[in-house]
């Protein structure tokens, strides 16, 4: 075996020796077609072999192995069709002799075997198995011999394929060299002044910027089907599937641009930019793109149709302007926000106000002590954050709040929060209080229906009657399509008039944060500003709002659930994932925490609030408002609606191939799933909360070919990310953790706020599956199984007859805090 | 079975982000394989004949060093090629193969 004795001293010698580490034995390594470079298949210090690192990270598909290696010069390539794929190929056997042949998953290897087929499919084996390829394959160097090779870290195997995207040639040497390692200056707790904060802040806004712009823009697909329809406005609808969204690559938003192309042979080239009306979910996975133009569509065709993502700066455009206002002009903010803004220290201030009778607001529920005092705390104080763990009404006790400031002062209360659809929650709230409310929402959205759709600024537009040639000249636009331009001019300028009297009209107007930096507020000065779910958008998000003349701010929030989410991981490391409110937090500025849960099952309620609020947690529904008798569902406690069950469903060798899925959960999924759904609740009141697309898509598709009920039943169960649970709640959530490798992380649940969101989605019962084993070497998750294990709901076996688990756990890999 | 495995310093690696960014972009690569054949053609049947001098043999039962011959087939143009793949004797594929051609021989 002349694999074992190699010294790996002249390693730049062989052209064949891994790129990463310079092993070199020729059955120790593959080549990858795209690019020609060799790697080996060890993990080294990575949790996948080298040739399959790079394959990810490179995009690359293709692999031939050594011509002097065993089964010499060899493409990897499906024998049927061709593919050489190898995410996709694997190895059928014969049905009866020691003969194998390689196959791609898709279609080839997915065709059932008949009886006098020599093959059988159904034993098909992936070449790439817990991210290495097979060692009878490729062979995987000795322990040895890999601590002998050069040791190189994930962190260097990113930076050398991010230099090879420029220098194929470039070495692990270069990356030392000056110049390629800038780290952007990372964010402070406290700033000199406000240009100090633009000068840190807009170098990583410009940095998020241009990686969602490459990323939008390398994201084009072709071969799209579409199918054409005919919206109530009269325009054009283009119906299609963009499987690239099921990938988890892009995320795809209502109002997001998307450009539609046609290159085929039966109509001349053509494209249009539309606006994205529906996005993929539980009902179709189709999108719905309204096109900007009518004219010259080709409507008579289906295929050959391609899609862009078409970027857009305006957010990052409107945080940089933000900041720079923040700088050059002094009546921006208060002078007292300014320094509390930075870090400076400032001598209390209390704001002179007239305190109402009475805390709770017209039609909003009553406020509980906690909030009473939240709210009270608030309105005579310049700066304050308000932290609302799950489920401890942040909506009503927000509404609350903006209905008295509005009341205590003149001019118009700014509303804003990240997302539109926590936008659209507090102004339903707030109209409720009898405040006169305006919700300005995107162009791009204004076509959208929502609950509050009524209380949009065009929508009031629309429907105003003070001005009858703006109505007359609106009634022509909608029947004839457009104006003439002298008209056009008259109805721009009439309706921006009309604009601006309905927003001086309101008490309070509603946007996301960033469109408080739209053209039509510009002209605003607003006193009083109050930022929700202020924790998940990022600081230069959040300036955005307060830029507008801000005497009085209240932040609420919680930042032990998920921040803002940034896609540049050199933005991310350098603070642009801290958000404001949580800076605050470190500048000592304390939370005022509303403390009475009225979400969830006490049981359910306690691990949360031990680990995640010091134990603070009160609350407001008892045992008995949560339990439901009549559900007959397996608790093994039954006065405690929750369980983890041990799932040692390990490593798949079955055709899926992928083991960032997990079947034993998947099907474990679907039994409880099913018991819920006999025993009466409603598919609506079920999630399924899991932290891989791998395996949302494949629950998704078991439980439509494998559930043991209707098809219909399993179509309305929500199963999702944790990320899009957060803010919402169920009656039962399962949470499928996947991972149950012994060489990789776990991943996603490594974080604690993840975690917290995820455990706090329920108000009737929890069902957590998982591999004990693994989750228990992160401290927290040891911490969570102990917890499950001492209230005797660890649990493992059928559903029907389901055991106390006297599984060992691990030891945690280091303390948790 | 649920003995407590000891690791070296090694593999006990504490997973860094690049790992599970690493992870997440091997499930899209994944993902996005599959879903790319998804409206693939099947073919009508699988074409693959075994070349008759391997058919029925007992070469299976041949162990070295543990491991079974297993004979690869391969395309180079049109003409069919065979390798000789030293499969390990306890691998799925191994164990699978040996315990058919036992029940074959048992009927
Ligand atoms: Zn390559
Ligand atoms: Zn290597
Ligand atoms: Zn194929």
């Amino acid at each position: 075996d002349g694999f074992q004795d190699l010294a790996v001293v002249d390693k730049e010698l062989h052209d064949h020796a891994c790129r990463y580490c310079g092993i070199h034995a020729v059955s120790a390594v593959a080549r990858c077609v795209t690019c020609n470079k060799w790697f080996c298949n060890s993990r080294g210090n990575t949790s996948g072999s080298h040739i399959i690192n790079h394959l990810v990270r490179a995009k690359h598909k293709e692999v031939a192995l050594h011509p002097d290696s065993t089964l010499g010069e060899t493409t990897l390539e499906c024998y049927s069709c061709g593919c050489r794929n190898v995410f996709l190929l694997g190895f059928i056997p014969a049905k009866s002799d020691t003969v194998v042949v390689l196959l791609c998953r898709q279609p080839c290897a997915a065709m059932p075997s008949s009886k006098d087929m020599n093959w059988d499919t159904s034993q098909w084996l992936p070449l790439i198995d817990d991210r290495c390829f097979l060692s009878w394959l490729v062979k995987v160097p000795s322990e040895q011999e890999q601590l002998r090779a050069r040791q190189i870290t994930a962190q260097q195997i990113n930076k050398l394929e991010e230099l090879w995207k420029d220098n194929g040639d470039a070495k692990l040497e270069d990356l030392d060299k000056p110049g390629i390692d800038d780290e952007p200056q990372a964010v402070l707790l406290r700033y000199e002044d406000a240009y100090q904060y633009q000068n840190i802040f807009g170098p990583l806004v410009k940095m998020e910027a241009d990686y969602d712009k490459k990323l939008k823009e390398s994201q084009t697909q072709d071969d799209i089907v579409v199918r054409w329809d005919i919206g109530l406005n009269q325009k054009r609808i283009a119906w299609f599937y963009l499987p690239k969204l099921e990938s988890g690559e892009v995320r795809l938003a209502v109002g997001d641009e998307l450009r539609l192309r046609y290159r085929g042979e039966l109509h001349q080239s053509w494209e249009c930019v539309g606006h994205v009306i529906k996005i993929p979910n539980n009902v179709s996975d189709e999108v719905g793109l309204e096109l900007r133009r009518n004219d010259n569509t080709p409507t008579d065709c289906t295929h050959n149709f391609s899609v862009d993502f078409v970027w857009k700066s305006t957010s990052f455009d409107r945080m940089q302007l933000a900041m720079k206002t923040f700088a050059v002009d002094e009546t921006s903010v208060s002078g007292y926000i300014y320094h509390k803004l930075l870090g400076h220290e400032v001598e209390p201030q209390v704001l002179r106000t007239q305190m109402p009778k009475r805390f709770s607001a017209p039609n909003l529920p009553e406020l509980n002590h906690s909030q009473v005092y939240a709210v009270k705390s608030v309105l005579q104080k310049p700066l304050s954050l308000i932290q609302g763990p799950p489920g401890t009404g942040k909506t009503v006790t927000s509404a609350t709040i903006v209905y008295h400031l509005a009341k205590m002062n003149s001019g118009q209360v700014l509303v804003c929060a990240p997302s539109n659809v926590a936008v659209d929650q507090l102004t339903e709230k707030i109209h409720a209080t009898g405040l006169k409310v305006v919700r300005l929402t995107a162009k791009s959205r204004e076509a959208l229906d929502s609950p509050v759709s009524f209380l949009t600024l065009h929508e009031q537009v629309h429907n105003n009657d003070t001005n009858a040639e703006l109505q007359k000249l609106i009634q022509l636009k909608t029947e004839q399509g457009e104006l003439s331009s002298a008209d056009e001019k008259k109805y721009k300028m009439l309706k921006r008039a009309c604009e601006r009297e309905i927003l001086q009209n309101a008490d309070v107007i509603l946007c996301t944060c960033v469109g408080a930096g739209d053209p039509r507020l510009s002209k605003f000065k607003f006193r009083t500003v109050l930022i929700d779910e202020a924790t998940q958008a990022t600081e230069p998000e959040c300036m955005i709002p307060l830029v507008l003349g801000c005497k009085q701010s209240v932040l609420v929030g919680d930042h032990q659930q998920l921040g803002p989410v940034i896609m540049n991981k050199k933005a991310a490391r350098a603070g642009l994932c801290q958000s404001l409110f949580e800076r605050l937090v470190i500048l000592g500025i304390r939370p005022i925490r509303l403390q009475v849960q009225y979400r969830m099952h006490p049981c359910l309620s306690e691990f949360p609030s031990n680990m995640f609020y010091e134990g603070s947690l009160q609350n407001g529904v008892t045992t008995q408002d949560r339990l439901r008798k009549n559900v007959d569902f397996p608790w093994p406690a039954p006065e405690t609606p929750m369980f983890f069950h041990s799932n040692l469903g390990q490593e798949e060798i079955s055709s899926s191939g992928t083991s960032y899925l997990n079947r034993t959960e998947a099907s474990n999924c679907e039994k409880v799933v099913t018991k819920f759904l006999k025993a009466g609740v409603l598919p609506v009141h079920i999630g399924i909360i899991t932290p891989y697309e791998g395996q949302r898509s494949y629950i998704v598709s078991y439980m439509q070919h494998s559930g043991a009920l209707r098809k219909e039943m399993y179509k309305e169960i929500e199963v999702a990310s944790v990320d899009a649970f957060q803010g919402r709640e169920k009656d039962y959530i399962i949470l499928s953790c996947v991972r149950s490798n012994e060489h990789q992380g776990i991943g996603f649940l490594n974080d604690p706020r993840r975690l917290n969101v995820a455990l706090t989605r329920a108000r009737y019962g929890v069902v957590i599956l998982g591999n004990p084993k693994v989750l228990s070497k992160h401290p927290l998750w040891h911490h969570l199984l102990a917890h499950y294990k001492d209230k005797k709901c660890l649990v493992e076996g059928p559903l029907n007859n389901l055991k106390s688990s006297m599984i060992q756990f691990s030891r945690p890999r280091r303390a948790y805090r | 079975e649920e003995e407590v495995i000891v690791h070296t310093n090694r593999q006990d690696k504490v997973s860094t982000s690049e790992d599970e960014d690493f992870e997440r972009e091997f499930s899209k690569m994944m993902t996005e394989s599959l879903e790319s054949r998804k409206y693939e053609r099947k073919p009508a049947m699988l074409d693959v004949a075994i070349p008759m001098h391997l058919k029925g043999t007992e070469r299976s039962s041949e162990f070295v060093d543990g491991n079974v011959s297993f004979t690869l087939l391969t395309k180079k143009g049109n003409k069919q090629q065979m390798k000789t793949m030293e499969v390990p004797a306890d691998s799925a594929l191994a164990v699978n193969t040996r315990s058919k051609q036992e029940a074959e021989r048992e009927e």
